[in-house]
């Protein structure tokens, strides 16, 4: 996958740190080992990278997630869906992330809470005009 | 004498086999962990932020003679203590509420309330001094007006503590004298707090290696425990220090209060946050930052809230029958039983997949009875 071109890659940085806070330099679509790539079981054209705060998801507190979506075309998705459920249980999250982005494909869902342990999926959804990919991930929490 | 003797000798065998099977720990490492995540108790005390009384002395003995008196109704009968009788684990013992008329629900026990994130059945308060306002000034409980409620605090009984701490009760608000009154109230209420329990002592004593002191726990107490943590999927909901998760479910327990006329639990719980002015996102929260406001803010309101009810904590659960949101079942072997043959056909049926009959034997429900009865301990104030 190509990365976005050297002009978006730093003015994403330098936005990313300063309205997201990332602790390091972080080039978009070159993240450190502690963010989580999310899977995909489509044809996908994008890739997207999950980052918990804390990491170590907690039960029963409040978080947040920054998430970040890559395209090789670099365009940015009109808006995103995020969520999470537990499958087994049959019933996702009492209460809706609060979803802000940089616009450059960068987000960060507040007010994340998952009130139950055992395995909960986060599911991602990107729409840009003329495609929708859904991406997710798994977690246990305990 | 020769009979006599063997049937001693007998006897002692027998209590010799019952005490040998206590005394052992048969909780497995793999299991110690899930223990390990009910506690450590006490939970740190932290103040409310959105109180300003919450934490004061003065506050809290003023609080506390409100909880007790009798003005703060309109027929000068009723106080909070009415229902919330120290002696009942700060509740009363009968299957529904007694106000001026049978509520529709069982009096919760108010200990460890400092640590829940909503309050009430339905959670219609996301803070304490909120929730403590709702039974004053209700038509069907305390029925006070908010003018009525500036005469009573101005009373020689309460006016110079209640002006040493807000400035002059005539100078201020009515609607804000009843605020003042509920966050009184709730100082006082956070203070009441249970002690650590037998189960406690049991949990540090895994949590510190201690297996010889672990072991003391009684053996039914530790089979109860490990259905708790086990197949009975009890601490899926039950989770945590609090023996709760502190939000709202299901649990098959009809919510028809009579014909006609249902309980829609959390879901009008929501209706009742949203259009409450005492929220933690509102004017009356001393809170500048509004932390926790995110809660009222972002809950989501779903059809499958109907009928559901806010799980309360099992700290204390063997002092606080009937239980249930409409007091129903009227023992915990009662409770424990309905879990065990419950009919899934009476779940919500577009709520969660977690209940099923856990088709207990006699023994499994007197040993989760056994673990229940040993998260009692005194209430402190």
């Amino acid at each position: 996958m190509a990365f976005p071109n050297n002009k978006l890659k730093i003015f994403a940085s330098m936005f990313a740190i300063n309205l997201f806070g990332i602790a390091s330099i972080v080039e978009a679509c070159e993240l450190p080992q502690k963010w989580l790539q999310m899977k995909s079981n489509d044809q996908v054209l994008a890739t997207a990278s999950i980052l918990f705060d804390p990491q170590k998801v907690p039960l029963g507190q409040s978080f947040t997630a920054q998430i970040i979506i890559c395209r090789d075309d670099d365009k940015v998705p009109g808006r995103i869906g995020f969520s999470a459920t537990m499958p087994a249980h049959r019933h996702g999250m009492n209460y809706r992330p609060d979803i802000t982005t940089n616009n450059h494909s960068q987000y960060r869902a507040s007010g994340l809470f998952l009130h139950m342990p055992g395995e909960w999926q986060f599911a991602l959804t990107a729409y840009w005009p003329n495609k929708t990919e859904y991406f997710t991930i798994d977690l246990l929490v305990q | 004498m020769r009979a006599l003797g063997l049937a001693t000798l007998g006897l002692a065998v027998l209590i010799s086999l019952a005490q040998a099977d206590q005394n052992k720990l048969i909780i497995s490492d793999s299991e110690i962990e899930q223990v390990l995540s009910h506690g450590p108790w006490p939970l740190p005390a932290k103040a409310d932020a959105s109180n300003k009384m919450s934490g004061n002395a003065n506050a809290i003995s003023l609080g506390r003679k409100l909880f007790f008196s009798k003005k703060l109704s309109s027929d000068k009968q009723t106080s909070c203590a009415t229902c919330h009788q120290p002696a009942k684990a700060f509740t009363d013992g009968l299957q529904r509420a007694n106000g001026r008329i049978i509520l529709d629900r069982n009096t919760p026990a108010l200990i460890n309330l400092r640590h829940n994130r909503w309050f009430g059945w339905a959670g219609q308060s996301d803070n304490l001094w909120a929730q403590s306002i709702i039974p004053i000034s209700h038509n069907d409980e305390m029925d006070l007006d908010h003018t009525e409620v500036t005469a009573i605090i101005s009373d020689q009984e309460f006016r110079k503590e209640y002006n040493d701490l807000f400035g002059s009760s005539a100078h201020i608000e009515h609607e804000q004298n009843l605020v003042n009154i509920g966050k009184l109230l709730a100082a006082f209420q956070e203070t009441l707090e249970t002690e650590s329990t037998q189960f406690d002592s049991f949990r540090d004593s895994l949590a510190s290696g201690n297996r010889a002191e672990a072991a003391k726990y009684p053996v039914e107490a530790q089979r109860g425990l490990l259905i708790f943590i086990g197949r009975g999927n009890c601490s899926l909901c039950h989770t945590g220090p609090l023996f709760t998760n502190g939000e709202f479910h299901d649990a098959g327990v009809p919510y028809f209060v009579e014909p006609g006329r249902v309980d829609t639990g959390r879901h009008g719980g929501i209706k009742l946050l949203k259009a409450s002015p005492y929220t933690l996102e509102g004017q009356f929260s001393d809170d500048p930052g509004k932390k926790g406001a995110w809660k009222v803010r972002q809950v989501l309101q779903q059809h499958a809230n109907f009928g559901t009810f806010r799980v309360p904590s099992l700290r204390n659960v063997a002092n606080t029958q009937p239980y249930m949101h409409n007091g129903s079942l009227a023992s915990l072997e009662e409770v424990v039983r309905h879990y065990s043959n419950i009919d899934i056909e009476r779940l919500h049926a577009d709520g969660e997949a977690i209940l099923v009959p856990l088709k207990l034997s006699e023994q499994e429900i007197q040993d989760l009875v056994s673990f229940l009865k040993t998260l009692s301990s005194p209430v402190t104030d």
